[in-house]
């Protein structure tokens, strides 16, 4: 259908004067207009923090690899050595990196540093998505008590390559103290730019070599196993633990994304929470919307009676109608989601203190911003569905003789 | 006298109109409706959060350990014997002290729920552990048989598992052991544990030591005897600390964030619903202008005009408080819901979510705040209104 009848003012006047009919009537009433804007900024800030969080639980998971199984043993106990082989010639399995954990902290309890110690080529090679150099992967070979940290947490405690540190550990050192002195050979850097938790990688040959008790067989904690087709991972999990289910030490194996969603899930279901939250914020700003837009068509009954007049079609005073509050739910959409994207730089950082696997980004993702103007958008069909429809049908002689 | 008497007639006349403005005047209601009902519904989880952590100490009990939090600490049968020495313990009639020495440990079970394994803490308990702990109660099925591999189930993990019925086999390091009673404990978080005596559970996981001792104490004014005797001896390295203050210790961080969460989104929301009440408000007195201009005309007092544009909105917040506080009422009082312990733990307690007055109580005073600062704006532009303009304008 043609809204604009070939008689009536050319597209682009019309167009001009559209605009310039939103703009005053926008400003007809500015508290009425900022007040509104301000409500709607106040929502889509809320909206683009909620989306956020929810995205860094979901993200948690998506962000796993979905090539990659953890084994550890199913009650909290080590693995010895041996199973190494074993796992390795389970078919599908490409690549397998052993791993205790030495739990240290850096001068204060609060700054912890989770070391693995393991076999660092074949660590880096089942983690490929952390980035080392070679010459950095050569050192940490060849220097014993050689140390990788993140680039983020030698960044935080001040650590160049060539410091020699110390750490307090959980674990006695040989000497009976619990400190332990490692050379810091060089940083990773996570590409994927995921996770970027405090932990640091060892060579396992040092754990052996200065640990105080070293008669327990069973001293892997974990097994990281590379997999060629992420989509056997479950039946590939499933054959690994059949290999060790009478032995002394069953294992436990799961995909990294099993891994990380139950580490997520302890905190409750926050997509439930968020997702409902947002329902309420969202019955609240159609209301308001609904209802701005309403009391701004009844006081202009004349106006628009005159308008049509002028010749507007009646769908060109719906569309007008519509256009108004699509402005008014795009700046407060924009403002909205420009302050959550400042408030989410702390609400981020705090997240990532409660669990390591909900590091995000610092900046909302595009997913996110899209999904805020679409919101806006479908804000701004219902809630001006009613006045726009009422304005549509407006009749030009009852509207004129009411004010009469 | 004649003051309240102004302020009564021009309220009731403003209430009066408030039908022929219903969509405005439901904008202050539905604001306030889902902003105390989030902020009560958030604030619920917190609170419950605490208080079943809180139940499950006590004043006049102690906790020993050798560390900062049970899982942490290791206190060996040697020294559990001697803490048990201390003065300040509570001794049956038997003469024997009222106190147990548990260990736990932790082993995945299948979430039916969801098909995915996750870990459940298992307490292994001294044999005074049920005399120490009134609160725990069987529901079905009987206690279990200290050395027969014998588990009791508390009533949330069950609820949370979907399904752990009696005669079903869990397993442990040393083979499947048997469910053969399910318990409740009051709400507290011991109603999320399975349990059986500490000896089993001790060989089953290679453990030479326990977790902590919890004693009664002869009285709750006994903590500072007790606990003296107990960080006097330098050969146990442990402390002692009153039962219900470890447990709010450890429940602190978790609740914390939950408070936070709670007013910050509770705030953002009633901040934005402070602008549709503006709106409101302000709308509202555009509409009574003319009735405004004539009771000034024939000698009402600003002041009233104040009060009423200031009550109509109060009214109107108090009824979108009381909504929204409805509403989450039904829809959550009651309910399970999990949440961890404590932060980096895998330790997951399963709580009911209470609703109480004082949440709507809170509510009900931030409804009351944001109808007010709507309205404090639009009762001064009321007051200024003048008798000519007004009457020029219709």
């Amino acid at each position: 259908v043609d809204p604009w009848p070939s008689d009536q003012p050319a597209a682009h006047e019309q167009q001009m004067s559209f605009w310039t009919l939103i703009r005053a009537e926008l400003w007809r009433r500015p508290e009425r207009t900022i007040f509104t804007m301000v409500s709607l900024a106040v929502g889509f800030l809320l909206f683009g923090l909620l989306q956020s969080v929810n995205n860094a639980f979901g993200a948690a998971e998506a962000r796993s690899h979905g090539d990659r199984l953890i084994v550890s043993e199913r009650f909290g106990h080590g693995m010895p050595l041996a199973y190494l082989s074993q796992i390795e010639a389970v078919t599908g399995v490409t690549q397998v990196a052993l791993s205790s954990i030495l739990p240290t902290f850096y001068r204060d309890p609060k700054q912890s540093v989770l070391i693995l110690p393991t076999s660092p080529r074949r660590f880096f090679s089942v983690f490929d998505e952390y980035k080392i150099s070679a010459t950095a992967l050569e050192r940490l070979i060849h220097t014993q008590s050689g140390l990788v940290v993140f680039d983020r947490v030698a960044k935080r405690f001040g650590w160049r390559v060539g410091d020699r540190v110390n750490l307090i550990a959980s674990v006695p050192a040989r000497d009976g103290s619990n400190n332990w002195t490692f050379d810091i050979v060089g940083t990773m850097t996570n590409s994927s730019n995921s996770a970027q938790v405090a932990f640091a990688v060892m060579n396992d040959s040092y754990m052996e070599a200065n640990k105080a008790n070293t008669a327990d067989p069973n001293k892997y904690v974990y097994f990281f196993v590379k997999i060629a087709d992420p989509r056997r991972a479950v039946s590939i999990a499933r054959s690994i633990d059949r290999l060790f289910v009478n032995s002394a030490a069953p294992t436990q194996t799961q995909p990294e994304s099993a891994w990380a969603a139950s580490a997520v899930a302890l905190i409750g279901d926050v997509k439930w929470l968020t997702d409902s939250i947002m329902i309420a914020v969202f019955v609240a700003m159609l209301f308001l919307t609904a209802n701005v837009m309403m009391e701004s068509v009844r006081e202009r009954t004349s106006e628009l009676a005159v308008l049509k007049t002028f010749g507007y079609s009646d769908f060109a005073v719906l569309v007008l109608i519509e256009l108004e509050a699509l402005a008014v739910c795009l700046s407060g959409a924009i403002v909205g989601l420009a302050l959550a994207e400042v408030a989410f730089h702390f609400v981020g950082r705090a997240m990532a203190r409660i669990n390591d696997w909900l590091t995000t980004t610092n900046t909302l993702s595009v997913g996110i911003i899209l999904a805020g103007v679409g919101f806006a958008v479908a804000l701004t069909l219902i809630a001006a569905a009613i006045p726009a429809w009422r304005a549509k049908q407006l009749d030009i002689v009852d509207a004129l003789r009411v004010r009469a | 006298v004649n003051a309240l008497k102004q302020v009564r007639a021009v309220t009731a006349l403003a209430l009066a109109a408030v039908p022929q403005r219903l969509g405005t005047s439901l904008v202050i209601v539905i604001g306030t409706a889902t902003s105390v009902a989030v902020l009560i519904a958030a604030l619920a989880v917190a609170t419950s959060f605490s208080r079943a952590m809180a139940k499950t100490g006590s004043a006049d009990r102690a906790i020993v350990l050798g560390g900062f939090s049970e899982s942490s600490s290791d206190i060996s049968p040697g020294n559990a014997a001697k803490i048990l020495d201390a003065p300040g313990v509570a001794h049956t009639a038997a003469g024997q002290p009222i106190a147990s020495a548990e260990v736990l440990n932790s082993i995945p079970l299948t979430n039916m729920h969801t098909g995915l394994e996750s870990y459940v803490t298992v307490r292994g308990v001294g044999p005074l552990a049920f005399k120490l702990r009134p609160q725990i109660r069987l529901v079905t099925g009987r206690f279990f048989e200290p050395g027969k591999r014998e588990v009791i189930v508390g009533r949330a993990l069950e609820e949370r598992l979907g399904s752990l019925p009696i005669g079903s086999h869990v397993a442990f390091p040393d083979g499947d052991w048997t469910v053969v009673g399910l318990f409740s404990s009051g709400g507290d978080s011991h109603q999320s544990e399975l349990m059986t005596d500490a000896s089993s559970l001790m060989s089953a996981f290679h453990r030479n030591a326990f977790n902590s001792m919890t004693v009664q104490l002869t009285s709750a004014r006994h903590l500072a005897l007790f606990s003296a005797a107990v960080a006097s001896d330098p050969t146990l390295s442990v402390k002692a600390q009153r039962e219900d203050e470890y447990y709010a210790t450890l429940s602190r961080p978790v609740s914390l964030v939950l408070e936070i969460v709670a007013y910050g989104i509770g705030g953002i929301m009633s901040f934005g619903a402070v602008f549709g009440a503006l709106n409101t408000m302000f709308s509202a007195v555009r509409a009574r202008k003319t009735e405004i201009a004539t009771l000034r005309a024939i000698g009402f007092g600003a002041a009233s005009v104040i009060a009423s544009v200031i009550i109509e909105a109060l009214l109107l917040g108090l009824a979108g408080a009381l909504a929204g506080a409805l509403g989450v009422w039904v829809a959550l009082d009651g309910t399970n819901i999990s949440t961890m312990m404590a932060a980096a733990t895998t330790s997951q307690i399963t709580f009911g979510l209470e609703v109480g007055p004082r949440l709507i109580m809170i509510g009900v005073l931030f409804a009351l705040g944001i109808a007010f600062a709507g309205a404090v704006f639009a009762a001064g532009q009321a007051a200024r209104i003048s008798v000519a303009a007004a009457m020029r304008e219709t």
